[in-house]
């Protein structure tokens, strides 16, 4: 059925312009970006920015920050400078890794449920609420736990836990777009199930699922930075989260410990839902949370 | 009155199948692992005669099928298998770090929402005041600060710095009773239920914020103007009772997100409770402490949202028609 044009209604170019000029005056969003773009091109090139390797000792343990160790050392004399900007990797491959995992499981439930309805939809909706009640820390610390904490496992884990709002989200979309004229009309020609699905419904019903996976990535991050606080994080690679389960008995000593790499997480989470909050307001301005 | 003796029984047997579905999840998950089921199960440093009497004990040499039977008929004896760690059936260790968390929990959540939907109702309402305006960029903050890490900002503060609070445990003066013990309890609660507490008013102000919005800009609200309500009614009468429904529901449904928050927030705070308890297990990879924690907290997600749908029955007039 490759031969069918799709039939519904293009999004016309001067739409899209205008949702770039929406995002662009509003300042929050605008900051939210630049601040994120920053954060990524610090960690990106780390190595020009620092003349120290993480995960190695460069001097005395607990020396406050000064201008040989902007972030002064951990306990172990490595540079919480250097540690902080290649722990960021770990928080931003994972928040962007699962976000995009639960994306596609909640095109695929969303998309089959709202579609097909009646019993598919029934059974799909029952496992998306499953998933919802389910105290998803736990389920989360199990797979990591047994699995084993590496980067990929904890990426799968923490994304097949978070699609059921996306789901839902598309599923509702499909719904109120599978009687339309457009679908009817690819229906009369003969289109198949998946032509109706993926090239009419889809490019049309996708747009709130941006702002759910933008924000997806924002609770991964807080996810993964929970875990590596809790133990569970690969020991080989720089972790903001585990620098935060390390400071917490240095506390009275070294705040420097648990100052900068949380500010980091929070900057990192704080400008994804700032960029989140901008996309509602482009589009979909009563779904603004 | 059918209607409703339908719909109870139909909630109910979904909460059941939650529970089913969740302890086949950590069922299915253990036995998925890399390595042994048994040694999972039993420890690596377990004797060879305990590991064979927790392969009898659990058919852990039979068929997927009989270990299935053979789990569910042990949780139905409220057995939730053995922790190699506490030498202690892991119910009774659960049972014993209940209550703390209990105490945290149910303070800071009853003061979160009410705190929570004051705030979201004047963000909403007050649209456009600077005041508000820069509240409501406090609460996209305190949504996206790690607990963990609010919980070590405020022991900086306010227990290295200035010294006010403990920062530690759950009571310093053990030999404390009466009066005397429920205050060194409640000094000991202060941090960790602040540092709880601001993410939920954040998470429960944003949640009622968006409610009012839509209920504010909806026709009923129009034509309760145009009646000459007052503006005072209109918000707390109208709109207020309009949102309220959906902010309970998204309150159940995040109740599973908010244990994330009080497990890493017991751990900063060695408050002994059974977030304490999960750090503790993770620790020691005592699964069996671990999946019998998943076991009971979704048992009780599950209750409080069956409790909610019971009482939206009540105040509900809409849910009975349907």
């Amino acid at each position: 059925m490759t031969s069918v044009v799709s039939l519904a209604p293009p999004e016309s170019q001067p739409q899209r312009f205008r949702g770039m000029r929406v995002f662009m005056v509003n300042k929050a969003a605008v900051i939210g970006l630049i601040l994120l773009i920053i954060l990524l091109l610090a960690t990106l090139f780390a190595p020009l920015l620092t003349h120290y390797q993480p995960m190695r000792g460069f001097g005395r343990p607990l020396l406050p920050p000064s201008s040989v160790h902007l972030m002064g050392t951990d306990d172990l004399g490595r540079d919480v400078f250097t540690e902080v900007l290649y722990g960021e990797r770990v928080s931003i491959i994972v928040g962007f890794l699962s976000s995009a995992i639960a994306f596609v499981v909640g095109v695929i439930a969303g998309s089959v449920a709202g579609y097909f309805g009646g019993a598919v939809d029934n059974i799909v909706m029952r496992i998306t609420e499953l998933f919802q009640v389910v105290p998803r820390i736990f389920l989360v610390i199990i797979m990591v736990a047994l699995f084993g904490a590496h980067v990929e496992v904890t990426a799968i884990a923490i994304g097949i836990t978070s699609w059921p709002p996306s789901a839902r989200i598309l599923r509702a979309e499909f719904l109120s777009r599978r009687e339309s004229d457009y679908v009817m009309a690819a229906r009369v020609i003969g289109a198949s199930h998946w032509h109706v699905i993926v090239r009419e419904i889809l490019p049309n019903a996708i747009s709130p699922m941006i702002v759910t996976a933008t924000l997806n990535v924002a609770t991964a991050v807080l996810l993964e930075a929970s875990l590596a606080f809790l133990g569970l994080s690969d020991p080989n690679v720089s972790s903001l989260g585990r620098m935060l389960q390390g400071s917490v008995q240095f506390l009275q000593i070294a705040w420097w410990m648990s100052i900068f790499p949380g500010l980091v997480v929070v900057f990192i989470i704080v400008s994804i839902n700032l960029i989140g909050d901008g996309l509602i307001d482009i589009l979909n301005p009563k779904l603004r949370q | 009155m059918r209607a409703i003796g339908l719909y109870v029984v139909r909630r109910l047997a979904w909460a059941v199948l939650v529970c089913i579905a969740a302890a086949t999840m950590t069922f299915l998950l253990i036995r998925l692992a890399p390595g042994n089921p048994v040694s999972i199960l039993a420890g690596d440093q377990s004797t060879p005669e305990y590991q064979a009497a927790l392969t009898r004990q659990l058919g852990l040499d039979q068929s997927l099928w009989v270990q299935l039977v053979k789990y569910f008929q042990q949780l139905g004896h409220g057995d939730l298998g053995y922790s190699f760690t506490y030498h202690t059936p892991v119910a009774s260790v659960i049972e014993a770090r209940a209550a703390p968390t209990l105490l945290l929990m149910g303070l800071t959540l009853a003061i979160s929402v009410v705190v929570g939907i004051w705030v979201g109702v004047h963000t909403a309402v007050r649209r456009g005041s600077k005041l508000w305006g820069a509240v409501e960029g406090a609460t996209l903050v305190g949504y996206s600060l790690p607990a963990f890490w609010l919980g070590q900002v405020l022991i900086l503060i306010f227990g290295v710095q200035l010294g006010w609070f403990p920062t530690l445990g759950e009571t310093s003066d053990l030999g404390a009773t009466g009066f005397a013990h429920i205050a060194d309890v409640t000094w000991h609660l202060a941090l960790p239920a602040a540092t709880l507490g601001t993410i939920e008013v954040a998470l429960i102000s944003r949640l009622t914020r968006s409610a009012m919005v839509e209920a504010l800009g909806s026709d009923y609200m129009v034509a309760a103007r145009g009646k000459g309500v007052s503006q005072r009614r209109l918000v707390y009468r109208h709109a207020l009772r309009n949102a309220l429904l959906p902010v309970v529901t998204v309150i159940g449904l995040e109740l599973g997100w908010l244990v994330a928050g009080f497990v890493v927030v017991e751990t900063v705070f060695s408050w002994p409770g059974l977030g304490s308890l999960t750090f503790a297990a993770i620790d020691a990879r005592d699964y069996p402490v671990i999946t019998g924690l998943f076991i009971v907290i979704t048992v009780s997600v599950v209750l409080a949202n069956l409790l909610t749908d019971l009482v939206y029955l009540m105040i509900d007039p809409r849910i009975r028609v349907d």
